[in-house]
C-alpha cells in the first residue's frame, strides 16, 4: 500500500474516475480523491480503535492463506506507523506557522534579544521550536560563551559546538567549574570524585584563601580548548578574552597550546587549574603580546613556587599592556615581584592575595623620579609573611606625596601581619597612627585593614562600627564607601572622625607588650 | 531655538517633537539631515500610544544628558538608570511594541533597554509563557543531551 499522499492537483475531479468505497471493499483505492475520501472516513470514526480492531480482525478471519494473514498485518503496522508519521509531520508545520506568525518579534529583533542571554538560557531557547533554534543559532547571540556552571555538565563537544556557532563573532569564553560565591560561614565540605554524574553541591561554598578540599571534576578533558586551534587558528585570533575554573584534567602542554592559538587575548583569568604558573607566564609572554588583564588563582596555595626572575622579565618585555595582575596563592620573592610591578608602565591593578614568601621589601622605592607609580590597587590581603614594617614603609612614603594614584590598599590579614625578625609573631593592630595620618592626608583613599582580636584565631569578618570599644578588642576596620563620585564632604569628615578618635585608641588598647611594636610608632 | 517636527502615527496623531529630541532616532537623524522632514513624518508601523512612550524616553534622555557631566566622567547616572527601569515596568505586550519601533527607528538606548527587559523574561524560564495576547505555546525540556536540547516539536 502506499502510505503517502501525492500533491494532489486541481480539485475539478472528473466523476468518472470516483470510486465508491463501499461498493468493492477489496479493491485498491485509485487517485488522491479517493484516498482523501478513505482517510476522512477513517478517521470520521467516532472510537477508532475499537472498530479498526474488529475490521481488521474480520479481515484477517476472511483470509485463508496463513501468509496472506501475516501480510495483512504488516500492512496494517506500517499503514498506522506512516499515518503517525505523517500526522506528526503535519502538527509540527502546523505549530511552525503558527510560531512564525504569533511571535510579535522582527527575526532580527529576536536575535538582538537572544545576543541578550546567557548561554545556558539561549540553549534552552534553541531547544524550544524551530524558529526559536534559527534565531538562537545565530553567531550573534554566541560573542561571549559563558559555559561555566557550580556542578558539571559541559563536556569538549558543547564547547566545540558552541565556538563553530559564535563564527566571526567569538569575543570571550569562559569555562569550567565555578564555586558559588563564599559565603559567612565557610564550609568546605570534601566531595567525592564523580566523572560521570553531576552532583547536586548546593549549600557548598568554599573561601578562595583556603586550598580546596575536595571538588567537583570538571567533564572538561584537556582537549577542551582545541576548537580554538582549529583551521589554523580561526577561532582563537577572534578570543579577546579567556577564563577558564577548575578544569582538573588541563596540563601545562594542552594550555600552552591554546594560548598560542589566541595572539590577540587582552584578558586571562586561570584559576584552580594544576598549571605550573612558570609555563603558563612564559606562554603569555610569548603568544599574546596584547595581554591587559592577567588573574591567576593557584590550585595548592603555597605550593608553586616555579616563577623565576627571567619568566618575570619576559613577561614585562612581552607583554607592555599589562594593566592589572593578580597572582593569588602562590610563593612569590620580592626582587622578583618588584621586576614585575616596576617594569610594567601601565600597571594600576595588583593583587597578590595569599601569597607565600612575600614580604612587602619589593613596594619600596617603587616610584622614582617624577613620574608618579601609575599603581591604583594594591590588595595584599592574607600575605603570611607581609611584614609590619614593610606596611609601615608603605605609609611614609605615602605621606611624602609617593603613590600618588593609588586609591584602594587592602593589608587585611586573618594572622596578622608579620614581626620584623620573626613571622611566628603577628602583629594585630599595626600602624595605627600612620594610618590614620594617611587617611586624613588622602580621604580619597580605601583602606582595608581587618585584623583579628589578639590571640584570636578566628577569621572575622565582622566590620566594627566606628566607635572604637574600650575593651579588649583591636579590630579597626576604615571602610569608606568606594564609589567614583567620592569628593563627598561628608566622606570626608568621617575620615577625619577616624582619625580623631583613634588618636587615642593605641593606649587603650595595647595588648601588647613587644618593644618592636612600640618602636614602630616612632616612624613617622 | 528649537525646531520642532510633527511625527504622525499610524492612527492618524499628530506630536510636536523638539528637534533634538527626534535625533535620538539615527533613522530620523537621516530624514532630518537630509531635510525631508519639513512636511512632517508619517509612522506607519507605530501606533500613537507607542509612539507617546518612546517620545517620552527620548525627550528624559536628551534632558539628561544636557544637564550632567557624570557620563562625562564616566560615571553610570543612576537617576536616569531607575527612571529607564521604571519605564520598562509595563506590560510585557507594550514592551514588545516599543521594541519594536525602537528597532525601526533606531534609537539605541531605548532597543538595547527593552530587548534586555525582554531578555530577562525569556532568561531562566523553561515552561509555557504567554507574549502578547495570543499563546505562544513553547514546550522547552530541561532535560539537555550534551548541553543542548533537542528540537522538541511545537504543539499547537
Amino acid at each position: 500500500m502506499d502510505p503517502v499522499v501525492p500533491k494532489r492537483p486541481c480539485p475539478s475531479a472528473d466523476p468518472s474516475s470516483s470510486f465508491d468505497a463501499s461498493s468493492s471493499p477489496s479493491r485498491v483505492p485509485s487517485g488522491p480523491m479517493a484516498m482523501d475520501r478513505v482517510l476522512e472516513a477513517l478517521l470520521a470514526l467516532p472510537d477508532p480503535s475499537v472498530a479498526l480492531e474488529l475490521s481488521l480482525e474480520s479481515l484477517i478471519d476472511s483470509r485463508l492463506l496463513e501468509s496472506d494473514k501475516d501480510r495483512l498485518i504488516e500492512g496494517a503496522m506500517e499503514a498506522g506507523s506512516a499515518l503517525l508519521e505523517a500526522a506528526r509531520r503535519s502538527a509540527r508545520r502546523r505549530a511552525s506557522k503558527h510560531n512564525f506568525s504569533s511571535w510579535p518579534l522582527a527575526s532580527d529583533l529576536t536575535i538582538k534579544v537572544f545576543s541578550k542571554l546567557d548561554t545556558q538560557s539561549l540553549c534552552h531557547a534553541a531547544a524550544t521550536c524551530s524558529m526559536f533554534n534559527k534565531c538562537a543559532t545565530d553567531p550573534m547571540c554566541y560573542a561571549n560563551i559563558d559555559l561555566t556552571a557550580e556542578v558539571p555538565k559541559v563536556n569538549n563537544t558543547v564547547v566545540s559546538t558552541m565556538i563553530q556557532r559564535a563564527g566571526k563573532n567569538l569575543q570571550s569564553l569562559k569555562l569550567g567549574i565555578r564555586p558559588s560565591p563564599a559565603s559567612a560561614t565557610e564550609l568546605c565540605r570534601p566531595l567525592s570524585y564523580s566523572t560521570r554524574n553531576p552532583m547536586d553541591t548546593s549549600g557548598l561554598s568554599w573561601s578562595q584563601k583556603r586550598p580546596r578540599q575536595g571538588r567537583e571534576t570538571s567533564l572538561l578533558t584537556r582537549s577542551c580548548l582545541l576548537a580554538l586551534s582549529v583551521d589554523g587558528g580561526a577561532a582563537g585570533t577572534l578570543l579577546r578574552s579567556l577564563h577558564l575554573y577548575n578544569i582538573d584534567k588541563m596540563d601545562n602542554s594542552a594550555l600552552c597550546t591554546a594560548l598560542s592559538a589566541c595572539p590577540y587575548l587582552l584578558d586571562l583569568e586561570v584559576v584552580g587549574l594544576h598549571v605550573e604558573l612558570k609555563r603558563t607566564l612564559d606562554a603569555v609572554s610569548s603568544n599574546c603580546h596584547c595581554i591587559e588583564r592577567l588573574l591567576f588563582e593557584s590550585s595548592d596555595t603555597g605550593r608553586d613556587d616555579s616563577l623565576n626572575s627571567a619568566t618575570c622579565i619576559d613577561l614585562v618585555n612581552g607583554c607592555p599592556n599589562i594593566v592589572s595582575l593578580a597572582l593569588r596563592g602562590f610563593k612569590l620573592h620580592d626582587h622578583k615581584v618588584r621586576i614585575l610591578v616596576k617594569g610594567s608602565r601601565h600597571l594600576k591593578f595588583v593583587d597578590f592575595s595569599t601569597s607565600y614568601s612575600i614580604t612587602g621589601t619589593f613596594l619600596r622605592n617603587l616610584s622614582g623620579g617624577t613620574n608618579a607609580h601609575p599603581l591604583e590597587v594594591l590588595i595584599l590581603r592574607d600575605c603570611l609573611h607581609l611584614k609590619e614594617v614593610e606596611v609601615s614603609h608603605l605609609f611614609s612614603a605615602m605621606l611624602v606625596g609617593d603613590f600618588k594614584l593609588l586609591r584602594y590598599l587592602d593589608i587585611s590579614n586573618k594572622d596578622g601581619l608579620s614581626a620584623e625578625n620573626d613571622w611566628n609573631y603577628r602583629c594585630y593592630n599595626p600602624c595605627t597612627q600612620l594610618i590614620s595620618l594617611v587617611l586624613k592626608q588622602r580621604p580619597e583613599l580605601c583602606l582595608l585593614a581587618k585584623f583579628p582580636p589578639e590571640g584570636s584565631l578566628i577569621d572575622i569578618d565582622l566590620i566594627a562600627d566606628s566607635e572604637i570599644s574600650s575593651g579588649t578588642s583591636s579590630l579597626m576596620l576604615y571602610n569608606l564607601a568606594f564609589d567614583s563620585y567620592l569628593t563627598n564632604s561628608s566622606e570626608n569628615s568621617y575620615s577625619s572622625d577616624q582619625g580623631s578618635g583613634n588618636e587615642d585608641v593605641p593606649d587603650l588598647n595595647f595588648p601588647y607588650d613587644e618593644d618592636i611594636f612600640f618602636d614602630e610608632l616612632e616612624f613617622l | 531655538m528649537a525646531r520642532t517636527i510633527k511625527f504622525r502615527s499610524s492612527d492618524g496623531e499628530v506630536f510636536d517633537v523638539e528637534e533634538a529630541v527626534a535625533m535620538e532616532s539615527q533613522t530620523m537623524k537621516h530624514v532630518i539631515e537630509d531635510d525631508c522632514a519639513d512636511g512632517g513624518i508619517t509612522l506607519y508601523n507605530v501606533t500613537s500610544d507607542i509612539l507617546v512612550k518612546v517620545i517620552e524616553y527620548c525627550k528624559k534622555h536628551v534632558d539628561a544628558a544636557v544637564g550632567s557631566f557624570i557620563k562625562a566622567l564616566g560615571g553610570v547616572d543612576k537617576d536616569l538608570e531607575s527612571w529607564d527601569g521604571e519605564f520598562v515596568n509595563v506590560d510585557l505586550a507594550i514592551q514588545v511594541d516599543i521594541s519594536n519601533a525602537s528597532n525601526s527607528l533606531n534609537i539605541e538606548g531605548l532597543l538595547d533597554l527593552t530587548t534586555r527587559v525582554i531578555a530577562d523574561n525569556i532568561r531562566g524560564r523553561s515552561h509555557k509563557r504567554s507574549v502578547r495576547s495570543s499563546t505562544l505555546k513553547m514546550s522547552s525540556r530541561p532535560r539537555m543531551r550534551n548541553g543542548f536540547g533537542r528540537r522538541t516539536p511545537g504543539r499547537s
